[in-house]
């Protein structure tokens, strides 16, 4: 005899129903694989986010008194700009540590070329910045002055994260809703396919909630079957895109990956969905018997 | 005071023992030609009648009628007391959980094992899991159904599949048994088994309804008989001898 009673509908052998856990699967799988890449994407905008507040003003070299006037000049409308929170000139050792791979190791002061000027500037996370406004007015004191060029890199990268964020979650919740409405859909059709065997279990004084329940527990045995199914397969997919993405170095300037809340949040997608299943399949047997003879 | 006491003694035992009363009870099918006519019947806790008469009489109709599977055109029909018309849906599976329906056609569901048709009435009844399965065992161990117990009707002899029906009306010890043939399949030996399951359940006080269409169980079973002949009741014999039902 089987551990799990069988229902008194054949749910599991008619054509209606019986593929639900394996449509169940389906749509969870890609469902689960959406919002991973949401969640993923929603990790790589905090980092830009958190990234882009950093900005480097690069002035071109020079030698001597000119290069500490312009310097501070260029300081001066920086600090006074109210979107910017800090500027640091670049110290000379530093910079001699980052052309080091390119210049070899005679001392840049050796030599007939000046060394660019860097200043690190910390913009106000509070306040939008205006970056080619900032570079015009830089550009007056040095006409050479660039701001921020990974900035703008950063700023597409994260509009992608955005995109990625947004229509991951919105991907993801679509098919759960396509998930729930198929329930109804099966429930419903279901019910008319067994109508002989629905009036039969009446004849013996089955009440609708006895009758519903037999719906609700085939919704929620397919649900967490397909589920489990669902979200062990996609949860591989995730580990391999992650995994790949990172191996192939295709995103240099951040580390791709999902967060324990993450984690968490996808593990209970497929029992949220199996709940929401079995009271969708719960509803619609019991105002389609209400409506049955 | 004293004997307001006892009307109401006696008013309470009266819907007691009246188990049905079918009342003018008049049938037609769609707009087909009217199949019963004028049925009046009481029926009180623990009778065992036998309802004859001859293929296409109206046996299964009126069985049907008394089973609360059917409404009648015209007529009415009051059973535990109530008028079935005034039930509401709640009320009506109330009732029919108290009756024992053993189809001719047997309606067993084809995907469930012989158990688990016999349990339905339990659980539909709310039975607890361990009580089901015992009584299910017991009851199929009892009609010799032990080796087919997980066995699904289409795999089971006409014979096995009218004992597995009989079982599953019988198994909740409902108040009205209604048997719709219920031995015309079945070899001499089960069918005294069955005659003899329904006999035990009469004496504990269920009302006892077999139909057929040949004399052999009525000559052998002291029971009243009702006649029902193109759709009317046409008489009622008491048992000629008391015949002991021999097993
Ligand atoms: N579902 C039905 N629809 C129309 N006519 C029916 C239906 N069931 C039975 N009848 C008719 O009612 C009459 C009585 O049938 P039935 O109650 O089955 O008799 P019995 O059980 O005594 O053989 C028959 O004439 C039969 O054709
Ligand atoms: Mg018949």
């Amino acid at each position: 005899m089987a551990i799990v009673r069988s229902l008194d509908l054949p749910l599991e052998q008619t054509a209606v129903s019986r593929f639900l856990p394996w449509i169940m699967a389906g749509l969870l799988y890609l469902s689960l694989v959406a919002l991973a890449v949401a969640a993923v994407a929603d990790g790589a905008w905090e980092l830009y986010n958190q990234r882009s507040k950093l900005v480097t003003v690069t002035l071109p070299g020079a030698k001597g008194n000119d290069a500490d006037v312009e310097t501070a000049a260029i300081l001066k409308i920086l600090n006074d700009s109210g979107e910017v929170a800090a500027a640091h000139p670049v110290g000379n050792d530093e910079l001699q540590e980052l052309i080091a791979p390119w210049l070899g190791d005679a001392k840049a002061s050796d030599r007939e070329i000046a060394l660019p000027r860097l200043i690190d500037v910390t913009l106000d996370p509070l306040v939008a910045p205006d970056l080619k406004g900032l570079q015009e007015r830089l550009r007056q004191v040095v006409p050479e002055a660039t701001i921020g060029i990974q900035a703008v890199s950063h700023d597409r990268a994260q509009r992608q994260a955005s995109f990625f964020r947004t229509s991951g979650i919105a991907v993801g919740l679509v098919l759960l809703v396509a998930a729930l409405v198929l329930v109804a859909v099966i429930t419903r059709l279901s019910l008319t396919t067994h109508q002989e065997t629905v009036a039969l279990l009446r004849y013996m004084g089955a009440q609708d909630g006895y009758l519903a329940r037999q719906f609700e527990r085939f919704a929620l045995l397919s649900s967490l079957r397909g589920g489990l199914v669902g979200f062990s397969i996609a949860m591989v997919t995730v580990l391999v895109l992650l995994y790949s993405i990172q191996h192939l170095e295709l995103t240099s300037t951040i580390r791709l990956g999902l967060r324990p809340v993450d984690w968490i949040m996808l593990a209970c997608v497929p029992v949220v969905s199996a709940l929401l299943c079995t009271a969708t399949a719960r509803l619609t047997a019991l105002w389609g018997l209400s409506h049955m003879p | 005071m004293g004997h307001c006491a006892i009307f109401t003694i006696i008013f309470e035992r009266i819907p007691q023992r009246l188990m049905l009363q079918l009342d003018h009870v008049a049938m037609r099918y769609g707009e087909g030609p009217e199949v019963l006519h004028d049925v009046n019947l009481s029926l009180e806790r623990g009778d065992f009648i036998f309802l004859m008469g001859p293929s296409g009489a109206g046996k299964t109709t009126m069985l049907h009628i008394m089973g609360l599977i059917r409404m009648p055109s015209r007529g009415s029909v009051r059973i535990f007391g109530r008028d079935v018309a005034d039930m509401n849906r709640d009320e009506l599976g109330e009732s029919r959980r108290r009756i024992g329906m053993m189809f001719q056609d047997f309606r067993l569901i084809s995907h469930l094992s012989a158990f688990d048709n016999v349990a339905l009435p339990l659980r539909i009844g709310g039975g607890k899991e361990r009580e089901v399965r015992e009584l299910v065992h017991e009851m199929l161990s009892w009609l010799g159904l032990t080796d087919v117990i997980d066995a699904t009707p289409p795999t089971l002899s006409t014979g096995q599949r009218q004992i597995v029906a009989a079982a599953r009306a019988a198994i909740s010890r409902p108040s009205l048994l209604l048997c719709d043939e219920p031995t015309s399949n079945v070899d001499a030996r089960r069918a005294r088994r069955l005659m003899r399951l329904f006999t035990e359940l009469a004496k504990d006080g269920t009302t006892v309804v077999l139909s057929t269409h040949n004399d052999d169980l009525p000559d052998r079973y002291p029971h009243p008989v009702l006649h029902l002949n193109a759709g009317q009741l046409t008489g009622r014999t008491l048992p000629a001898k008391p015949v002991a039902a021999a097993d």
